[in-house]
């Protein structure tokens, strides 16, 4: 075991399989960076989360690709290429900017492989920054992993912590569906163990964190560590819950969430993005229709509120649920209200 | 110059929250210009220096290199040499920081706690014939396996006798639990078999992409013995009520709700019916003054309720009808006697579970018994501690009650309800003496335990306790 | 182009404006009071100055993530900008916005955008109510050089002249789209792409307040006058990183203090000024000392500003609902 951050082990996962696979191109604006600087450093950014740093120097040019800012064209660079045998890496840089490339995503890659009579593979990875909490306001911020994981055709991934990240990446990598890997801005420099070694992380497949009897609290990316405190403060109380990490929306380990489920007979569900037609709804509705006998209280919801995502420090604390609001749903569940 | 300058931990970009110091460039009391490199700071994404951004002279250094705090910090102070050292403590005791963190403190707010209540009992799987050899048979018999739980490695599956003996000795639960992470199966079935000790090898999978599911993993251990459907969730531990206004409606506390709702339900849908005994227990008093003396010092008294649970314990292992989970549909049947005890606290009760009380003897008991009983008064009991009683045993005794009906803890069968020991005058061959009388009422389920039932177990118990050496073996 | 002086001191102090505006918020952003992303307009003030004074009142301006500039050179409320950077409820935007939001419709400006190649469209459509008003308005966007490479502006272009709108585009080549060189970024030549549109492109040196004004001025009046959409090209630099806390290390070390030398707006406005006998140094100082007390009274102010409540979360979501 290493601890290291999630920037460093997303980084790692695509040093290795950028080593594996010559087929794995990276592409994205400033993925490199500093190309045409006057500096003449031929990687001044690395991405400007740093995820990417060193790919150019260790693979060159060819296989990391600085690109003007062109979201629609660095979508479609991955498609195409896809559809040519090469399995790039791409990165939106923010989860937002899915805004302006958005046809590329699901009109086009998602749906290839079907339209197509099954004769069509696009391995495309395309990487993104999400979240709140950095007050990176509503266009820099938004969680919007619903807003993709309805799409047919595409995997959504949604880590935690570094060890999956680099599990999921490399496995997204070698999928030969197109995956949306989301990375959540205010978990890249948050450390954790990352096995030594292979790491392949599957996909559809939830982590239980915390095991209990009382409550089954389901949660994603940043709301994991904030339900683990929740979590762990009430199990000195004696409230014990399942602590479940959903790892990807699509696929949706349904089976985690509804067997845990007829153990404790209670939910909660914790999801960043919007409450409208969110992942926190997609689970409330598995349980109202698969999991309804099981249910002894009302499934709670613990999600932003419905409205964009604001800028000022005390109005984005309001706005990014807590461990306290997730601790308090949890007793709610046990109040049965 | 009066001016007291504030030298903080810059924020560097969006993500950053906190750095680390690796090093000051002046000293304290070394004067620099505007644009004079400072102190490094360090992120886990870059190093970089932070400049004067006027001139001055240091005064006091807070943060030393290789410490790492948050944005906002206060790492050091400038003001002007005549600045007295004691403007410049005043200035640092009273800096209040930016708040540019990102991750929230732990919430706020008085913890609402609530035990779960009943899970509904399920009923006793039906027997499935299992293919075995005799030799197999009669080894699984000696050794207690179910043979069902057997993989069988014979011809078309059947057990023989190598499958039993390998399934007879237990295996270490961290080689199942390793053992288990490599078969796929959902998250919530290898908890579940992890925490019976249940291996997953060899249990087809039904969930998705063949993965074992829980119910797989629930019919496996079933089979195997090892698990039965859920027991319930037995009386809450919450939260005392707040002091209401005299004339005002004071809502329930959970716990209250919890009782509430589990007693009124009960009482309305079991047929409850009652049976009362009157036991002597002279002699158990004195057998009870006799071990308390005769223990070492400083050892736990023992207390009658202890004998008692220990009496119920050995009585329902004798009746095993009456150590059974009563649901809408039939009986389920234990092996084990484990009993609820019902302790008073503030604001309602809690029925922390004994386990195996016919498997152990008086003096463990009665420390198990104390510390629930202490831990259901601090609140510290777990929901594993409240999960899972077949009887219940419920003593006001120490309160001066002669006798009282109890109502049943669903969905077991029977609650015994015990009264304080009374002196009352028996007949004896040498004329008129007193003894030492309690009174415990048996409320009994009619739709799973009949009157005679309860006559015979009452009469097991009062042997026993009349004959308080039998308690001891 | 004529201007008179009382003209000329407005742009000078609006330029000051903006530059002591900017050099502050780059002391103060790593203090940790100001939150999220700030994007610095220092080095470009000539064009946001030189454009937004040939403009009327009832004109449109939309502005980029680099906005402050922009927003200040169209009139907006230092003070009320300086609470919004800060997060404050008085702020222009009440805080929801930020350092890249910020949005004044009052005066015509549609606002700051975070999406690269966002505001062009929007542009566009101020500029369809222009033309249907028929009041001689005219809609004017600021591009820079990284957002030149969207989809969104040849869409853009296209739309304005095939609807032969009273549209500017104003393209500010600042050398760097985020950490990639334009000249590494852009295919061709930002002018003759645009000229490909068949819009007229007026050029301008982005450090010099009166090339830019005089580009502007008819560019703005090709655009009032019906004739259809025109563009302005200005290049400058920007002094600071791309954002705040960006290390530059796609920068050469001595770039930005050699253009702060040898080509500095508001150090040449101030030489020509001053060399055609229109204005003292005196005076000059006397302004720039103005502007700095304008701009500390704001960051005091801001420093110490109402924090917003949930009401101010919950609330504009929609107007009705």
């Amino acid at each position: 075991m290493a601890e290291m951050t999630m920037r460093d082990a997303l980084n790692q996962a695509l040093h290795e399989e950028m080593e594996r696979d010559q087929s794995v191109i990276v592409m994205g604006e400033d993925v490199a960076g500093g190309s045409g600087g006057s500096s003449g450093n031929p990687e001044a950014a690395g991405g400007i989360f740093g995820v990417t740093k060193g790919l150019k120097t260790k693979f060159g040019g060819d296989r990391v690709i600085d690109t003007p800012i062109s979201e629609s064209a660095i979508v479609g660079l991955a498609n195409g290429s896809a559809l040519a045998g090469m399995r790039p890496v791409a990165e939106l840089m923010f989860a937002d900017f899915v805004g302006v490339s958005l046809d590329q995503i699901f009109n086009q890659m998602a749906k290839f492989r079907y339209m197509f009579g099954g004769k069509a593979k696009t391995p495309v990875v395309l990487r993104m920054s999400m979240g709140a909490g950095m007050n990176a306001a509503a266009q820099h911020s938004q969680t919007i992993y619903p807003m993709l994981t309805m799409v047919p055709g595409l995997k959504v991934v949604v880590p935690s912590n570094p060890a999956d990240a680099k599990g999921l990446m490399k496995q997204a990598i070698r999928d030969d569906d197109p995956v949306v890997f989301f990375e959540h801005k205010a978990l890249y420099s948050k450390k954790g163990e990352v096995p030594e070694g292979e790491l392949l992380t599957p996909f559809g497949e939830a982590a239980l964190l915390r095991e209990g009897s009382d409550v089954t609290v389901v949660a994603l990316a940043r709301m994991v560590p904030f339900a683990m405190k929740a979590v762990d403060k009430l199990a000195a109380e004696g409230i014990s819950c399942d602590l479940i990490d959903l790892r990807t929306t699509s696929p949706l380990d349904e089976e985690a969430v509804l067997e845990s489920l007829s153990l404790t007979g209670r939910l909660v569900v914790v999801d960043e993005s919007n409450p409208v037609c969110s992942i926190a709804s997609e689970i409330a509705g598995l349980a109202a229709s698969r999991g309804f006998k099981s249910l002894r209280a009302p499934v709670q919801k613990v999600t932003a509120p419905h409205t964009p995502v604001p800028f000022a420090r005390e109005l984005e604390r309001m706005y990014v649920p807590s461990p306290a609001d997730i601790e308090a749903a949890i007793r709610r569940a046990m109040d049965g209200v | 110059m009066t001016e007291i300058t504030p030298i903080t931990l810059p924020k560097w970009g969006l993500e950053m929250s906190e750095g680390t110091v690796t090093g000051w460039h002046l000293s304290e009391g070394d004067s620099a210009e505007k644009g004079a490199e400072l102190v490094d700071v360090e992120t886990d994404k870059i190093v970089n220096v932070v400049e004067l951004d006027r001139p001055g002279t240091l005064r006091r250094i807070l943060v030393q290199p290789g410490d790492t705090v948050p944005v906002g910090t206060l790492i050091a102070v400038m003001a002007d040499p005549a600045v007295e050292d004691a403007a410049v403590e005043g200035f640092i005791r009273d800096y209040s920081p930016v708040d540019a963190s990102f991750d929230p403190d732990e919430g706020a707010g008085e913890p609402k706690a609530e035990a779960p209540a009943e899970a509904p009992a399920a009923e006793a799987p039906p027997a499935t014939e299992t293919r075995a050899t005799p030799l197999a048979r009669r080894a699984a018999d000696r050794a207690g396996v179910d043979l069902a739980a057997v993989p069988g490695s014979g011809r078309g599956g059947k057990v023989l006798q190598k499958d039993v003996s390998g399934a007879a000795t237990p295996r270490d639960p961290e080689a199942v639990r390793a053992e288990n992470a490599a078969i796929p199966a959902s998250v919530i079935a290898r908890k579940f078999a992890n925490g019976l000790g249940l291996s997953l090898a060899g249990i087809a999978g039904t969930g998705r992409k063949g993965r074992v599911s829980l119910e797989d993993a629930q019919e496996a251990a079933r089979a195997a013995g090892l698990w039965s459907p859920p027991a319930p969730k037995a009386a809450p531990a919450g939260q005392v009520a707040p002091e209401a206004a005299a004339g005002q409606e004071q809502p329930f506390t959970g716990m209250r709700k919890s009782i509430a709702a589990a007693l009124t339900r009960s009482k309305q849908s079991i047929p409850h019916f009652y049976t009362t005994v009157d036991i002597e227990v002279s002699a158990l008093l004195d057998l009870r003054t006799a071990m308390n003396t005769a223990a070492e010092e400083g050892a736990p008294k023992l207390s009658v309720n202890d004998f008692l649970l220990r009496a119920c314990g050995l009585a329902l292992a004798r009746h095993p009808e009456v150590n059974v989970h009563v649901s809408e549909t039939g009986v389920t049947a234990f092996e084990q006697v484990d009993i609820a005890m019902a302790v008073a606290v503030e604001g309602g009760l809690v029925t922390p579970v004994l386990r195996d009380v016919a498997g152990r003897g008086v003096r463990a008991l009665a420390a198990e018994a104390r510390d629930q009983a202490a831990r259901a008064r601090d609140r510290s009991l777990t929901s594993a501690d409240l999960a899972g009683g077949t009887f219940t045993l419920s003593n006001l005794g120490m309160f001066g009650v002669r006798e009282f009906d109890a109502i049943i803890n669903p969905p077991q069968a029977a609650i015994l309800a015990v009264g304080g020991p009374r002196r009352e005058p028996r007949e004896t061959p040498e004329g008129i003496a007193f003894t030492s009388v309690i009174s415990v009422t048996l409320s009994a389920d009619h739709r799973a335990v009949d009157g005679a039932l309860a006559a015979q177990f009452l009469a097991t118990l009062k042997g026993l306790i009349e004959a308080p050496a039998r308690l001891l073996s | 182009m004529q201007q008179n002086p009382d003209q000329i001191r407005q742009a000078y102090r609006q330029m000051r404006l903006i530059r002591e505006f900017e050099e502050r918020l780059h002391v103060e952003n790593p203090k940790g009071e100001i939150a999220g992303f700030t994007h610095l307009y220092a080095g470009q003030e000539a064009i946001a100055v030189g454009v937004c004074e040939t403009l009327r009142d009832s004109d449109y301006i939309i502005s980029t993530h680099r906005g402050h500039g922009h927003c200040l050179a169209r009139g907006c409320d230092p003070k009320g900008m300086m609470h919004e950077i800060y997060g404050r409820a008085d702020g222009l935007c009440k805080g929801r916005g930020g350092s890249m939001h910020i949005a004044d419709l009052d005066r015509g400006m549609l606002g700051a955008n975070g999406i690269v190649g966002g505001g062009q469209p929007i542009a566009v459509g101020a500029a369809v109510a222009c033309k249907a008003r028929g009041d001689g308005s005219v809609s004017v966007s600021f591009t820079g050089d990284g957002a030149s490479n969207q989809g969104t502006v040849f869409e853009a272009m296209n739309m304005a002249v095939v609807l032969k709108l009273p549209k500017v585009f104003v393209l500010e080549n600042n050398g760097y789209s985020e950490h990639t060189g334009a000249s590494y970024g852009i295919g061709g030549e930002l002018k003759t792409r645009t000229e490909g549109f068949g819009i007229p492109v007026w050029e301008a040196d982005g450090f010099d307040y009166f090339s830019v004004y005089e580009a502007a001025s008819q560019a703005v009046e090709h655009a009032r006058s019906g004739k259809g959409p025109s563009a302005i090209l200005a290049t400058a630099t920007r002094y600071f990183g791309h954002f705040e806390g960006d290390p530059q290390a796609y920068r050469a070390k001595d770039e930005v203090k050699t253009f702060r030398e040898t080509k500095d707006a508001l150090m040449r406005i101030r030489e020509k000024v001053t060399g055609a006998g229109i204005f003292t140094a005196e005076e000059l100082d006397k302004i720039d000392e103005e502007v700095l007390a304008q701009i500390e009274a704001s960051v005091e102010s801001a420093r110490s500003g109402p924090t917003p409540d949930a009401e101010i979360l919950m609330s504009d979501v929609y107007i009705d609902y």
